[in-house]
């Protein structure tokens, strides 16, 4: 029972990483129609920019949290400029297979930059809280949760109050009606790619607090990332909210059955089974 | 004269759609483009409002040239166009559908919601449902209050009978003619029902296979017996 509590309570802190990462990965999708394969390497960019300014330039955590925010957006914006942005017209397949060589060209220079070796936020234990029934949890987890909680609160708010955000909604429903409205598609494809990166950087540095940077950590990630984006409805920002959590806590469950390395075999697991069974995702529509 | 499409070429790819259309709009006029299936209706609203490639010919609006203009500049300059088919944002509620027709807008100028509201009654009470859960109907009004936001000066409107119920053809028909009473905005629109359309035209044009057969007020065409058999059906 407690070790049932317990991964319950591992698998909300990684689904809330998951879910931050696929709420972005699900938009660009809505919008873009294409997914995008360097979303986890974007994810891995923001943890080594907070790191960057934390560790390196000494930083407080907060102030490094929202500057690598910042600059990942900023990436993210020149990254669509100079490439996705002459692919437009393109078969959305030619965009996916340049999201993959974005990916590497992003882990490499990761790699190159800040080595292959583990990076910390902090050196020191935490000691962990006592939930009670015997649930455990360190502070760090808490302010994952906390975070993720406050930036969900403002996506939703984004996408419901401001004309930004709902021109997103409008142009996920239908980018031709969306251009003949007026509404300026560049624009507002800019814009998604500040969100999408704000969000999956915040997952990245979040990860890196929980466990540590390595350039890998968001590649490792892109499949839980694609399965909770499918599994709540491609292009649908609040199925992605909920298929993160969906996959983070099934993952973590999983551990009670099988071996963790098979961890990411579930993500895949529950991917494929809600293409066969429904794919238009939990909170996807008839597309 | 608000608009004036000169010796307009126009298709997808290597296909060539319009074989030298020329059409006239004068300010506060409606005017009718009617034809045959696959006569090139809706290609010549798409062609004006950019959405096809223009590959020989010209476009003026109040006399200047509008072939290079993207459709939001053209939103800006006072065109507004609802097209035939998937005219709403399904997932957006009927007054967040309102709102992105103003989207050029910077200010959100709520005296516009209440014309539209004023014009379209039902859509008030509805203004916080999603715009895919209306009638067809209801979403017509939707798609017409979403052109009519930004107070245009032309409205392009492409079949927008189409797929409605004979009671909402007439009230929509009735719409239009309505809009242009009270608003002033001249209209330009392809319509399947010929006969109703030509009947409150100020003028009309008949295409077929991407070229104008017949032009001449709307009435005069009704009664052209020519016209009558080829196109409107006896």
């Amino acid at each position: 029972m407690v070790l049932l509590l317990q991964l319950i309570s591992n698998g909300i802190i990684l689904g809330c990483i998951i879910a931050l990462g696929s709420i972005g990965l699900s938009l660009l999708y809505g919008i873009l129609k294409f997914g995008n394969f360097a979303h986890g390497d974007m994810m891995t960019l923001g943890a080594y920019f907070a790191f960057l300014f934390k560790v390196q330039l000494g930083m407080p955590m907060w102030a490094a949290f929202v500057l690598a925010m910042l600059l990942t957006a900023f990436v993210a914006v020149i990254v669509d400029q100079v490439i996705y942005k002459s692919l437009r017209k393109s078969d959305s397949i030619i965009l996916l297979i340049a999201s993959v060589g974005i990916a590497l060209i992003l882990r490499n220079f990761i790699q190159l930059i800040w080595g292959p070796q583990n990076h910390f936020y902090d050196k020191g234990i935490q000691m962990p809280i006592q939930l009670g029934l015997g649930v455990r949890v360190k502070p760090n987890q808490i302010l994952i949760l906390v975070v993720t909680v406050a930036l969900v609160i403002f996506v939703h708010l984004f996408l419901t109050k401001t004309k930004m955000g709902k021109a997103m909604r409008a142009m996920s429903d239908n980018m031709d009606l969306a251009k003949v409205t007026g509404i300026n598609t560049e624009q507002v494809i800019k814009w998604t790619w500040v969100l999408g990166a704000v969000l999956t950087a915040a997952a990245g540095i979040l990860l890196g607090i929980d466990t540590h940077l390595l350039p890998s950590m968001g590649w490792n990630l892109l499949l839980p990332l694609f399965a909770a984006t499918i599994l709540g409805g491609i292009g649908s920002p609040y199925g992605a909210m909920l298929g993160g959590l969906v996959i983070g806590v099934s993952q973590e469950l999983s551990t009670l059955v099988i071996p963790p390395t098979y961890k990411p075999g579930v993500a895949f697991l529950i991917m494929l089974l809600m293409l066969l069974i429904k794919p238009t995702g939990l909170m996807g529509r008839s597309v | 004269m608000i608009l004036q499409v000169n010796d307009v070429v126009s298709g997808y790819g290597d296909m060539d759609i319009l074989h030298g259309i020329s059409i006239e709009v004068n300010q506060g006029e409606i005017v009718s483009i009617v034809g045959p299936n696959g006569s090139g209706k809706s290609t010549t609203l798409k062609t004006i409002f950019g959405l096809v490639n223009l590959k020989q010919g010209e476009i003026l609006y109040y006399g200047d040239s509008i072939n290079q203009n993207t459709p939001d500049q053209l939103v800006g300059l006072g065109l507004s166009f609802v097209p035939q088919s998937d005219n709403v944002f399904p997932s957006l509620t009927v007054h967040e559908n309102l709102e992105m027709g103003a989207f050029i807008s910077k200010t959100n100028k709520k005296y516009r919601f209440d014309l539209i509201y004023d014009l379209f009654p039902p859509l008030k009470e509805k203004r916080k449902t999603q715009a895919g859960n209306l009638s067809g109907g209801q979403r017509q009004m939707v798609a017409f209050g979403r052109a009519l936001i930004m107070e245009p000066e032309l409205l392009l409107l492409d079949e927008p009978t189409a797929g409605l119920s004979p009671l909402y053809i007439d009230m929509i028909l009735d719409k239009v003619a309505e809009i242009n009473k009270e608003t002033g905005v001249s209209v330009l629109m392809v319509e399947q029902n010929a006969k109703k359309a030509l009947k409150m035209s100020d003028r009309g044009y008949v295409l077929a296979a991407g070229q104008k057969k017949y032009e001449d007020t709307g009435q005069a065409l009704l009664n052209n017996e020519e016209v009558a058999q080829l196109f409107l059906g006896g």
